[in-house]
């Protein structure tokens, strides 16, 4: 089968910055293929290449098995698009702006109608087809964006990180609605630097750092290639120095570190990190608070991989 | 497609307060404010009207002196007031700016010495002259052929120099300098609508808007979309210069020398020409948005002001210096359009400005939609 999406080797540079550095990835059809990486890692340049809007300096780019060009209409006809930056007319209402985006790619009248109407219940606009994107809250007006950019029923939707500066309720609507976009059998790219979203949504993910595809994979296979298998985190107020180093000879702890709050212990491997800890810590007669247990993140994935975390506050 | 297009940037722009605003009510509030402006000041200047000349005697006793001085005997204002003096005083007046020109008079060759930049008066003491040496000419033949005639078509030439002077400086026809400020005035406001050009090829671009990369990223040509753009602004702000220019005719009833017909046959040009310059100017480069907005404004306001819309003379200055540019500048062959029905009806005059204005809207717009065609941008 040939993948919906292939890219080899894009090099994209914007004078001296080089956003993309030979990046590849292959996108296979029925997939939510999640592009995660910190801010300025070029997931925004990759989709804007691979729709040509972007020149690029190297590389190739076929959708569909077809190299796509600037007038590739049989390709266009089939992709739908959510950019980052909310693109809608202001003068237009709700139900306008969605039915001209759609009529660029639906001449037929009827089924242009049947294709808005289902759009705008999908988003869940049917309260507001008469308002201006201005007397929308930014809620909506995302939701309206991703109407417009999904009522031609396209085969291959892009998300550039679509809930961005959305509120919890729009977001869960959001992410529900693309599962039922893929359960309906659209390929779905979706962009974002949360790594929760992705992990929860994603069936491959591509996690990019500096223009760089760093590891691909389903989020099982990416976390197996990381050591980290368990982090314990413990409120504790006093421990000391030589703890410290007895707790660091705990079986499969790898690091230990301690801020005067909270002790953070890694494990690689083990069964029964939790157990020996806690008895460790009450052996030595150690006060401490609540305690957590983590299996290994996509962020713990990317802090391996490039020494930083995903995100500043991730 | 096409229709679908149209409907929607009609809409677009109909329901766009700022773009309204510059297309319809700006020519409106300053064509208020020109009007204002200019009644006072005509209003002043056709009290003292009387334009200074001094006239030198010449080796003949010319005829000059005995026709001014039975104008100002007939007892209707008085158009010049003349100084009889010597060519050395003649001079110095005219450096004084004392007087306005210098007439030799002189029974065969009456010549005319002007200031530079005397303006109208200038002019009315040019074609005083001119209406002198015609009659003279006439005068000379009759006194080859039947000398007998000669008191009578004197008496009758006397009469109606008297008159053609006095009515056309008094009346508000060709003579009124202030109906080519409107003509610029007009023309202007046409060129302004380039802003609106502007937005249509700003709308289809992916650098330059957000909406313009959803546009670049449909399955429909760019070419199409951008003349069904083209079309309804067209339809949209035409009708709103066709309101301003009511406006200016009925309201403030501002005489333009025309019918209002001619008005709203000149500004289909005008418009047309404003809508593709500023779509060209949209199209390329690789600009921000306030870059050309700024080429935008420096274009319209510097055309209008080479085509007199600042100093009234200025036409009259380049056609001296460099003629080329009043043979090209739009804004120029807009107002100039008015004036050449006004002054010579429907003629070669106003035909060439208009195909002149056709060629370059069309070969703009086609400028335009080649080069935004499949364009790529390096940056968004
Ligand atoms: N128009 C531009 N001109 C110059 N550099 C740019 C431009 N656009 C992006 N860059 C640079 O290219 C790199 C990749 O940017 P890009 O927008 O693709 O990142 P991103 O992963 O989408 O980030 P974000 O999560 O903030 O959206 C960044 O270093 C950015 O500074
Ligand atoms: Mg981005």
């Amino acid at each position: 089968m040939t993948p919906v999406v292939k890219i080899e080797n894009l090099v994209k540079r914007y004078k001296e910055i080089i956003a993309l550095d030979h990046f590849g990835l292959e996108i296979n059809e029925g997939e939510i293929f999640g592009l995660l990486g910190p801010n300025g890692s070029g997931k925004t340049t990759t989709i804007n290449c691979l729709l040509s809007l972007l020149e690029y300096d190297k590389g190739t780019i076929e959708l569909f098995g077809k190299q796509m060009k600037p007038n590739s209409y049989d390709i266009k006809k089939n992709i739908g698009v959510i950019m980052q930056n909310v693109a809608v007319f202001d003068a237009l209402t709700v139900r306008e702006n969605i039915d001209y985006f759609c009529g660029l790619y639906i001449s037929d009248k009827a089924l242009k109608k049947q294709y808005v109407d289902e759009a705008i219940r999908f988003v869940g606009l049917e309260d507001f087809e008469k308002f201006y994107p201005k007397k929308l809250s930014g809620g909506l007006l995302r939701r309206l964006n991703i109407a417009c950019g999904i009522a031609h029923k396209p085969k291959l939707i892009i998300l550039d990180e679509p809930t961005v500066a959305v509120d919890p309720q729009s977001r869960n609507k959001i992410l529900e609605g693309i599962l039922e976009l893929n359960k309906n059998g659209a390929t779905i790219i979706y962009t974002s630097h949360y790594m929760e979203e992705v992990e929860q949504l994603c069936t491959r993910i591509c996690i990019m750092d500096k223009g760089k595809s760093i590891a691909t994979g389903t989020k099982e296979q990416l976390k197996k290639m990381i050591k980290n298998t368990e982090t314990i985190e413990i409120e504790a107020a006093d421990i000391s120095e030589s703890a410290l180093e007895e707790l660091k000879a705990l079986p499969h702890a790898y690091e230990v570190s301690y801020n005067g709050e909270k002790l953070l212990i890694r494990f690689s491997g083990g069964k029964h990190n939790l157990i020996r800890t806690l008895e460790y810590l009450k052996e030595n007669e150690i006060v401490f608070g609540r305690v957590y247990s983590e299996l290994p993140t996509l962020n713990d994935v990317f802090l391996e991989i490039t020494g930083k975390a995903l995100r500043d506050n991730g | 497609m096409f229709s679908h297009c149209f409907k929607y940037t009609f809409l677009d722009f109909i329901r766009n307060k700022t773009t309204i605003f510059w297309g319809v009510f700006f020519p409106m509030i300053l064509g208020t404010l020109f009007n204002f402006a200019f009644m006072n000041i005509y209003e002043s200047s056709s009290c003292f009207n009387e334009i200074p000349v001094a006239v030198v005697d010449g080796c003949d006793d010319g005829g000059i002196k005995g026709l001014i001085e039975s104008m100002e005997e007939s007892g209707s204002a008085k158009l010049l007031s003349a100084r009889f003096v010597s060519e050395d005083e003649a001079l110095k007046l005219l450096e004084e700016s004392e007087v306005d020109g210098i007439i030799y008079d002189d029974m065969l060759e009456p010549t005319l010495i002007i200031r530079t930049g005397g303006g109208m008066n200038a002019s009315i003491i040019k074609v005083f002259l001119d209406r002198y040496k015609t009659n003279a000419s006439v005068i000379a033949d009759i006194m080859e052929s039947d000398p007998s005639r000669l008191p009578a078509v004197i008496e009758k030439m006397k009469a109606e120099t008297v008159n053609h002077l006095e009515l056309s400086n008094i009346s508000n026809g060709n003579m009124n300098p202030f109906t080519t400020y409107f003509y610029n005035l007009l023309a202007m406001a046409c060129l302004f609508v380039s802003m609106i050009g502007m937005l249509i090829s700003i709308n289809s671009q992916a650098n330059l808007s957000s909406v313009g990369a959803r546009v670049c990223l449909a399955p429909t040509s760019k070419a199409i979309q951008n003349i069904a753009g083209i079309i309804a602004a067209f339809v949209i702000f035409y009708t709103g210069i066709a309101i301003a220019s009511a406006y200016l005719v009925f309201v403030l009833g501002i005489d333009f020398g025309i019918s209002f017909g001619e008005i709203l046959f000149i500004n289909l040009f005008g418009v047309l020409f404003g809508i593709s310059l500023g779509f060209f100017i949209g199209s390329i480069g690789r600009m921000t948005f306030n870059t050309k907005t700024a080429i935008l404004l420096a274009c319209t306001l510097g055309t209008g002001f080479l085509s007199g819309l600042m100093i009234g003379d200025m036409p009259a200055i380049i056609e001296k210096n460099c003629p080329i540019i009043n043979r090209i500048n739009p804004s120029r062959l807009i107002s100039d359009s008015f004036y050449a029905i006004n002054s010579y009806g429907w003629g070669e005059r106003l035909a060439m400005n208009i195909i002149k204005l056709s060629i370059m809207s069309v070969v703009l717009i086609i400028c335009g939609c080649l080069i935004t065609r499949k364009r790529q941008f390096k940056s968004l």
